[in-house]
């Protein structure tokens, strides 16, 4: 097998992914554990995971230090709330402006300092950061409402057209994409499958004679055009696939269709609120369409827009410019050697990075209509900065696992005693955890880890076997986390670490045994006085430590592209113009 | 005239602890190229620490204020120094080779830390220094009108005595002109016979323990604080290191007493709206001093070597 | 028993095997040269040598003491110092001062610093003219006599000198290794890493020829200057 072919297997590998990715993001809000509340959390997961690609312009692919990101996003955000609030402008039209303004914002503030060198660069983003803010709280030029912000921003509202008939209307449309993105494939595959995606397309409304039931036509045909665009290679099997789907689809239309169309009848008045049609120009209706409190909509719209975000910067990342950016990031003098104009290119990725946080910051101010300074802080641009960092600045996959962590899971874990650390599973699977990293941390000396990680996990059951306390759990936590530190410091320096481990291990469990009444009490009343938004902040500082340490290029590194010219210079003695041999 | 002489010496009192405070950033990023962004937080919990140790020291020690203080800053440099040194040897020692980026999170991360346990020792409340301490120390009088009080006379005493020491030590003995060895070439350093480890740990203890005495000082100057203190005071403190050329230690001080002159000067005579304002003036100074001099006032004209 | 031993030394810088293999002994009172050309890993091996680098696998005895594995400041201590590469003298501290860290193990004995430094400005008179200027502000031959004579300071057992002729005028150079010989004559070791093959040749005893990071070739020096294949690749010589 050849380089090129593992390369493209792995792009399809990468692609099956993105493509189950967005089939699973498509469906979240159907999940059944998904309400409300979490929806909300996904909403504001997804704009953060836009922050994040917009900020690993800047960071990841440029390599400039931005600790004052929240700045442009807030600058977004005001943009948006003011010529909603005092303009009347919809939400959605003001997109282009927030961006433009974030993005002039960007490079005239970047302009004297792309200079600087990172640590000093850092420090005035942090600086700009806090001024923005500084500003928003002392109302500048009466505009920003002060420390209590803007309240009233429309949400999204659009016009849409509805010209009769739509729904043939609409799969001409697909049909046409369609027909662009099989246009390799021999004419009777394109046909066969072509007549697929048309057959699906007008089932539902056909076998119930139900109108609403056009949206789920809708659905049909862009499944049909995703499957089609997946495929690397578009033939008679993949056809057959489509056929299959509709057939299977035309099934569940014959049994259940008829209660659906109802469903969704329903489902649509109670998420948007529609208005009386408007007439047009040229005979062409249009329908007002609002957004309501409901997070659904807002979710797929933001979705739309990670997906253009994703777009784009894939697009980028293979442009000349997106090439510009990986060689100043790896050697800026070299860069500049080959020609490129280094601060154009710095000023490039500040300006295109900080619009599209202008973008993120319209879709946050007409999701909460309030904006306040607040919300735009210095933890703010942490939180973004972590974002990229921690899933490995410069990686797209990361940035969704480091949302993950940096927002989804603070979110979900707001009302969660932490009284899973001592009961069920909870501590066995911290064990676990514990053990793995460290086994794997080891692997080259199975046998060895096996011994020492023994050690660790008696010291951490022990005590509450034998006490029948399980808050002693918590000081085995602890216990198992020094013995871990203990153990890889012991290796480090030759010095085998199974007597001490053993040792200490029998130690800590006579002590706890013995004396681990009052320690458990008072474990115990801790854990169920726990706060976890007083810790919040510290447990997120915890975190970020420990990642970096375990971690430091982040969980799902950039694979490296190109040539990376500083390897040479490592090295130390540099490259040799001639290297004489020995006969 | 009387008022601007007691702003200057307002402004001097208040940039002593920027220059106090700035002194850490500057020796830590000296000897790692690290900000060390947790420096702010061990400055807050040097007020913290001080502030429990004078509450329980007031009354047993009544009416010896002085030596009440004394201790208390002394056992706040050792506890602030000893935390310094566990968070550089968690924090920052298992990423000295991991590149830029990862040790600005960690010490980002390791700020954070400190912050939520101030907010929670503190229960996320202003916490008011005992209130009658030194407060029959007698004010020195001036010309017209102003006077220099007593405190403020200490307090500039005892932050120039401490960076007089400081400069002292790195420049007239062994152990510091190692640090500034190290400070210059971590190898070269190493050939020298010089344990890099542990002149870091060095600067480690003696940054966030003057640190802390600044933290002390800050608490008996404006009698109160809460946790957020940290954040907003590290980072001025961080900019007066910037301005005077970071890595450099006159150039800290320097930076130290500008910043906390300009600020004062443009509070008094701002106007109605300077207050609001105040925090952002630093800042300002930042960038306009970085756009004007990149390298600070003092610092070096030359290009770093590449 | 030789005063350094390398036994089988391998070296990585990240994924690049730097050095394969590397095997040499310096003899106690000798001057011993390591010749190759860029890139074959001299410095490389200077730097494993003095604990800047670890490497990988293989020893590295020094005066009886296993040293491959010792932090690079405590093997200092056992008398074998560096000088390295491009001489690296400290910039902002005057000569004094980094005459004074090359003594920095000596600890506070003011009299053996007194007495070494007195040894090394009779070595090089110019540092003393010097002595209260910035390394950084010396020219190139100077800062190199700075470069080994606080490499000195510490009375060395043994010295290595990784380029002393870089980018000197050939006057400077002559005068340079002049002095290596002076010193050694004064009862240092001295391990030379040359790309000036003849020079360090004539001056040195015994002599390694480094190759993509083995030893390609290793004989006493008159012998290897009388090579042919030596002459032919590394003196310039058809």
């Amino acid at each position: 097998m050849n380089v090129n072919s593992i390369a493209t297997d792995k792009r399809q590998l990468s692609r099956l992914g993105y493509a189950l990715l967005l089939i699973l993001a498509l469906a979240l809000p159907f999940l059944g554990f998904m309400d409300r509340s979490k929806m909300s959390v996904a909403v504001l997961a997804g704009i953060y995971v836009i922050l994040g690609l917009s900020l690993n312009i800047i960071v990841g692919y440029a390599g400039l230090f931005q600790l004052g990101h929240a700045a442009f996003y807030g600058l977004g955000a005001y943009t948006t709330a003011i010529l909603s609030i005092n303009y009347g402008v919809p939400v959605l039209l003001s997109i282009p402006i927030a961006a433009l303004i974030a993005g002039i914002a960007a490079i005239i503030i970047s302009k004297p300092i792309l200079h600087l060198r990172g640590d000093y660069l850092c420090i005035v983003t942090i600086a700009f950061g806090e001024i923005f803010r500084i500003a928003a709280v002392n109302n500048i030029f009466g505009i920003t409402g002060g420390s209590n912000g803007l309240f009233g921003t429309a949400r999204p509202e659009f016009l849409l057209p509805w010209i009769e008939p739509i729904p043939l209307i609409t799969l001409i449309a697909i049909l046409i994409v369609y027909a662009i993105t099989v246009r390799k494939s021999p004419l009777n595959v394109q046909l066969l499958g072509g007549a697929a995606i048309a057959l699906a397309y007008y089932l539902p409304p056909l076998i119930t004679g139900q109108e609403p039931l056009f949206v789920l036509s809708i659905v049909m045909g862009l499944l049909g055009l995703l499957v089609a665009s997946m495929t690397h290679n578009f033939s008679y099997r993949e056809a057959g696939a489509l056929w299959g789907i509709a057939v299977v689809f035309a099934l569940i239309m014959l049994i259940g269709g008829g209660n659906l169309a109802g469903a969704i009848d329903q489902g649509v008045r109670d998420t948007f609120k529609v208005g009386d049609p408007i007439e047009g120009p040229m005979g062409m209706t249009f329908v007002p369409v609002a957004f309501k409190r409901d997070p659904i909509p807002y979710y797929y719209l933001v979705l739309i827009f990670i997906i253009i975000t994703l777009v784009g910067m894939l697009r980028l990342q293979d442009s000349r410019l997106g090439r510009a950016w990986l060689y100043v990031r790896e050697d800026e003098l070299a860069a500049e050697a080959t020609g490129i104009d280094t601060t154009r290119v710095k000023l490039a990725a500040f300006a295109i990075g900080s619009a599209w946080a202008g973008v993120a910051g319209t879709l946050y101010a007409s999701r909460f209509t309030v904006v306040s300074p607040d919300s735009f802080d210095f933890l703010q641009s942490v939180i973004i900065f972590c974002i990229v960092v921690l899933g490995g600045s410069g990686s797209i996959p990361g940035i969704l696992v480091g949302t993950l962590g940096m927002v989804v899971l603070p979110e979900l874990l707001r009302d969660v005693a932490p009284t899973f650390l001592i009961e069920g599973i909870g501590p066995f699977a911290i064990l676990a955890l514990i053990l793995a990293f460290y086994i794997h941390s080891r692997r080259q000396h199975l046998t060895k880890a096996a011994l020492e990680a023994g050690a660790i996990a008696l010291a951490f059951i022990a005590p509450t076997l034998l006490t029948a306390q399980p808050s002693l759990y918590l000081a085995g936590i602890v216990a198992a986390l020094v013995g871990v530190w203990i153990a890889s410091e012991l290796n480090r320096r030759d010095i085998n670490p199974i007597p001490w481990l053993w040792g200490g291990a029998v130690i800590y469990i006579a002590l706890l045994t013995l004396a681990g009444q009052g320690l458990a009490q008072s474990l115990s009343d801790g854990i169920h006085n726990f706060r976890i938004t007083d810790w919040r902040d510290g447990l997120m500082g915890a975190a970020m430590v420990l990642m970096m340490i375990l971690r430091p290029a982040g969980l799902i590194p950039e694979r490296r592209r190109g040539i990376v010219f500083s390897a040479v210079a490592e090295v130390g003695e540099g490259e040799s113009v001639s290297t004489p041999q020995l006969a | 005239m009387e008022k601007f002489l007691q702003q200057l010496i307002n402004g001097l009192t208040i940039g002593g602890f920027y220059a106090l405070v700035a002194l850490g950033y500057t020796m830590v990023y000296g000897v790692l190229k690290l900000i060390n962004f947790a420096h702010g937080d061990m400055f807050m919990w040097g007020t913290l620490v001080g502030w429990a140790l004078l509450a329980a020291l007031v009354a047993p020690l009544a009416g010896m204020d002085l030596v009440a203080i004394l201790i208390t800053s002394v056992v706040v440099m050792g506890v602030i120094g000893a935390v310094g040194v566990t968070i550089e040897r968690v924090a920052y020692r298992p990423l000295r080779k991991a590149g830029r980026l990862s040790p600005v999170i960690s010490a980002l991360g390791a700020a954070f830390v400190l912050e939520a346990l101030a907010r929670n020792a503190t229960e996320a409340r202003v916490k008011v220094y005992p209130q009658n301490l030194l407060e029959n120390l007698p004010s020195i009088p001036l010309i017209g009108g102003v006077s220099l009080s007593g405190l403020q006379l200490l307090m500039l005493i005892t932050c120039v005595l401490l960076m007089v020491g400081l400069y002292a030590f790195v420049q007239r003995t062994r152990i510091g002109t190692a640090m500034r060895a190290v400070s210059l070439d971590h190898d070269v350093s190493r050939l020298m016979g010089i344990n890099v480890d542990q002149i870091i740990t060095l600067v480690f203890f003696i940054g966030p323990a003057l640190g802390g005495i600044g933290g002390v000082l800050v608490g008996l100057y404006y009698r109160s604080f809460d946790f957020t203190l940290g954040w907003i005071f590290g980072l001025k403190a961080f900019i007066a290191a910037i301005l005077g050329g970071i890595g450099n230690i006159p150039g800290a001080v320097l930076g130290g007493f500008v910043l906390g002159i300009v600020e004062t000067m443009a509070t008094a005579y701002g106007g109605a709206g300077a207050s609001a304002w105040k925090d952002a003036i630093a800042y300002i100074l930042l960038i306009i001093i970085l756009i004007a001099r990149p390298t600070g006032i003092l610092g070096e004209t030359v290009a770093e070597k590449v | 028993m030789a005063l350094l031993e390398l036994q089988d030394i391998h070296t990585y810088y990240g994924h690049v095997h730097a050095l394969k293999g590397i095997s040499l002994q310096v003899e106690e009172g000798q001057i011993v040269a390591l010749i190759g050309a860029n890139g074959a890993g001299k410095t490389t091996t200077l730097r494993t040598i003095s604990g800047l680098l670890r490497p990988r696998s293989g020893s590295i005895i020094f005066d009886g003491n296993p040293i491959h594995r010792m932090p690079a400041h405590r093997i200092v201590h056992l008398g074998l110092t560096h000088a390295p590469e491009g001489r690296q003298v400290f910039p902002t501290l005057t000569v004094q001062e980094n005459l004074n860290m090359g003594a920095y193990t000596l600890g506070n004995d003011k009299e053996a610093i007194e007495e070494n430094r007195r040894r090394v400005f009779k070595l090089f008179p110019r540092l003393e003219e010097r002595k209260n200027q910035l390394g950084g502000t010396l020219s190139g031959g100077e800062q190199q006599m700075l470069s080994i004579g606080r490499a000195l300071m510490s009375r060395p057992k043994l010295l290595m000198l990784d380029e002393p002729s870089l980018g000197l005028a050939p006057m400077l150079v002559k005068a340079i290794f002049e002095t290596i010989r002076e010193i050694n004559r004064q009862g240092v070791t001295v391990l030379l890493v040359e790309q000036n093959a003849r020079a360090a040749l004539k001056l040195a005893d015994y002599a390694y020829v480094l190759e993509t990071g083995t030893i390609a070739l290793e004989g006493p020096a008159g012998e290897l200057l009388r090579d042919e294949r030596v002459r032919k690749a590394y003196l310039g010589e058809t």
